[in-house]
Order: C-alpha cells, then sequence, then structure tokens
C-alpha cells in the first residue's frame, strides 16, 4: 500500500510539475515550425488604405516556412526560419531570424511579438539572391496543445508590413498566415 | 512485485479504454488551424458539374484559427477567426456554426455543419460590418494517437453558396487542410 501510494503521489506530481511548468507563463523549449502564408505585396510609396485595401495594383505570392522557435522561460525567445515564396514570376527562398517576446494569457492563450529590429533576412534564390531585407514581423497569437507538445499560432487582425530590401527599394504587404509548432526538445537551445 | 503487476496492468488497460473511448467517441477542446485557396463567382454563374467556372472568378487565400468542441454524444460546436487575402485587400471574420461528428470503422472521422447553424460577422477589410451566411462543406480525416491530433481535409470539392446581408450572393469552391491539437479533454 505505501509503495502504491508514493507511486500515486509521485505521478500527480510529475504531472502537475509538467503542466505549470508548460502553460503558466513559463513556455520554454524548441520547436519546429511549418505554415503557409498568402500575400499582397505593392511599391511602400502606394501602400494601403486603413481598410486594408490596396491604393494600387497588387502582387500576390504564396509563401511557406520552416524553421526552429525557441521559447525561453523569460518570456523572450528567437525564430530561425527558411521561407520559400512562389510567385506568377519565380521561386525564391530565403533564410530569417529575428528575437521575440512572449505571454501567456489567463484564458491560456499564447501571444508572440517580434523584438523591433531584430529582423534579418537574406534571399538565397531567385532573381533577388544575394539581397538582404528587413520584414516587420506581424503578433501572432494561438493556442497551446496538451502537455505544451504543439502550439497553434495565426495572426489575427490585418497588418501592413514593411519590406525594406539592400537595393534600396521598399515594399508594403499584407500576409494572411496560419503555423504550426511542435516541440523537439524541452531545452531553450 | 504482486502489486507492481497489478499497478502495470492496471495502467495499460486505463490507457487502452482512454484511447477507445477517444476513437469511438471523441471527445475534448481542439485547437486549429490550417488554410484554403479559393475561387468564386456571382451565384448565378456559378460552376458547372465538372466544377468549371462559368464565368471569370476571383482567387482568394484565407488562413483560419479557432476552437472545436467535440462532445461525447456525437455533436459540436466551432468558433474560429479566418484571415482572407486578395487582390482587394486584407479582411477578418468571426465565424460559429454547430456540427455532428461520427467515426467509421476504418477510424476515419467525419464532420458534418447542422444545417441552419452557420453565423459570420465581417471584422475588418472594406466590408467590415456585413454578415455573411456560408455553407460549410463536410471535411474527414484521422485522429491520431491518443486522439491528441486531429488531421482533417475536404476530400472532394464544393461548391459551397454563400449570401450576404447586403444581398450579395456568391458561388465558391474552396480546397483546405486543417490541422487540430488538444487543449483539453474536457468538453468546454
Amino acid at each position: 500500500m505505501h509503495r502504491f501510494f508514493i507511486l500515486v503521489v509521485a505521478g500527480t506530481m510529475a504531472s502537475a510539475a509538467a503542466f505549470a511548468h508548460d502553460h503558466v507563463g513559463r513556455l520554454h523549449g524548441a520547436y519546429a515550425l511549418t505554415g503557409a502564408a498568402y500575400c499582397i505585396q505593392n511599391s511602400a510609396s502606394i501602400g494601403f488604405n486603413p481598410d486594408f485595401s490596396p491604393k494600387g495594383p497588387v502582387a500576390s505570392f504564396s509563401n511557406t516556412v520552416q524553421g526552429v522557435m525557441v521559447f525561453n522561460a523569460d518570456g523572450t525567445g528567437t525564430v530561425t526560419n527558411r521561407s520559400f515564396s512562389i510567385d506568377p514570376g519565380a521561386g525564391s527562398t530565403g533564410d530569417s531570424s529575428y528575437q521575440i517576446t512572449y505571454s501567456i494569457g489567463a484564458d491560456g492563450k499564447l501571444s508572440v511579438k517580434a523584438v523591433l529590429g531584430t529582423s534579418n533576412s537574406t534571399i538565397l534564390t531567385g532573381p533577388n539572391a544575394g539581397l538582404t531585407q528587413v520584414v516587420g514581423v506581424p503578433d501572432v497569437s494561438g493556442f497551446i496543445g496538451e502537455g505544451a507538445r504543439t502550439i497553434i499560432l495565426s495572426q489575427p487582425v490585418p497588418t501592413v508590413q514593411t519590406v525594406s530590401r539592400s537595393n534600396g527599394t521598399q515594399f508594403a504587404r499584407i500576409c494572411n498566415g496560419s503555423l504550426i509548432a511542435t516541440r523537439i526538445s524541452d531545452d531553450d537551445r | 512485485m504482486h502489486r507492481l503487476l497489478i499497478l502495470v496492468v492496471a495502467g495499460t488497460t486505463a490507457s487502452a479504454a482512454a484511447l477507445a473511448d477517444d476513437h469511438g467517441r471523441l471527445r475534448g477542446t481542439y485547437a486549429f488551424t490550417g488554410m484554403s485557396l479559393c475561387i468564386r463567382d456571382s451565384a448565378s454563374l456559378g460552376f458547372d458539374p465538372n466544377f468549371v467556372a462559368k464565368g471569370r472568378v476571383k482567387l482568394f487565400s484565407y488562413t483560419v484559427d479557432g476552437v472545436m468542441v467535440f462532445h461525447a454524444d456525437g455533436t459540436g460546436t466551432l468558433n474560429s477567426r479566418a484571415y482572407s487575402v486578395d487582390a482587394g485587400g486584407g479582411e477578418t471574420s468571426d465565424s460559429s456554426y454547430q456540427f455532428t461528428h461520427t467515426i467509421g470503422p476504418d477510424g476515419q472521422l467525419s464532420v458534418k455543419e447542422v444545417p441552419g447553424t452557420f453565423s459570420d460577422t465581417i471584422l475588418t477589410g472594406p466590408i467590415a460590418g456585413l454578415t455573411q451566411v456560408v455553407e460549410i462543406a463536410e471535411v474527414s480525416g484521422s485522429v491520431g494517437e491518443g486522439a491528441r491530433t486531429l488531421i482533417l481535409g475536404q476530400p472532394t470539392p464544393t461548391v459551397q453558396m454563400v449570401t450576404r446581408s447586403d444581398g450579395g450572393q456568391f458561388a465558391q469552391i474552396c480546397n483546405q487542410s486543417r490541422f487540430y491539437v488538444r487543449i483539453s479533454g474536457h468538453e468546454r
């Protein structure tokens, strides 16, 4: 009976510790992510109206992304990813990274914001290969699955992102997006 | 040793029971996300039986995220936010509807909207404030191990009718891919 009690208590404590560890504002670990987005883009000098309709003709493209998102227990983190973009003209890939802060609301919803000034991206292939660019990263929010094994993120409201390339060109764009992240390690990397 | 064996057997049996319960009578709260690409034209033109558009179509993409609650009695509710992007801009909307769900002998999960329960309000974009009713296509897919995740998609093309509060009526065809992760074993 004594051993049974120890086993039950040990199991309960381990379970409670894992839950608190994962959900109460202390998400941490490395997550592999993948997702897709669809975007419209035009020159930054034209841009979008306040109702998110474009002021001029837009180019549209789809991009997929895969990478790693690291959540530190102190509410900070990093994202590194590779994106693969397709439009009627070409396909191109790029590597990006930025730092994040995150919080978990009382309702369990996860909110993630990019730290301003930390985003950088290099275009690897395609017509603009070799250029670098800085892209405004929109806030995303979502849900944490049981045991924090899986996270779902998306962009809750339209956001006009600015893109500044190393050749001096600037764009404004709107993208939707859907991301899934699966935990690959409990450790912050 | 005997007690340990009992514990192991009891644990294994409990685990098997939970799995059977999850698969035979799926229940719990699932967060989901996914993406669709759609073509749409006016309802008066629509599509032919081969799903070829009879007029010029508008192409748009939308992402969706939300929460789907599966009750053990085969019913459920869905609340979601969609974010649509096309050449005319970006818009978001909030939707909800009730559904029924079944799991076939092959383990495939099927989900159907309960007709007349769909509601949707457009929140941002050029037509913010309008409401619309969209016919929801039947989806099916797989239940992951332990019912921790679900994958659903639309197996066949379906022409969906869209009716807006400003009188606009459209026909659309959308593909879709959705991934669900359980956030609670309880129905909320």
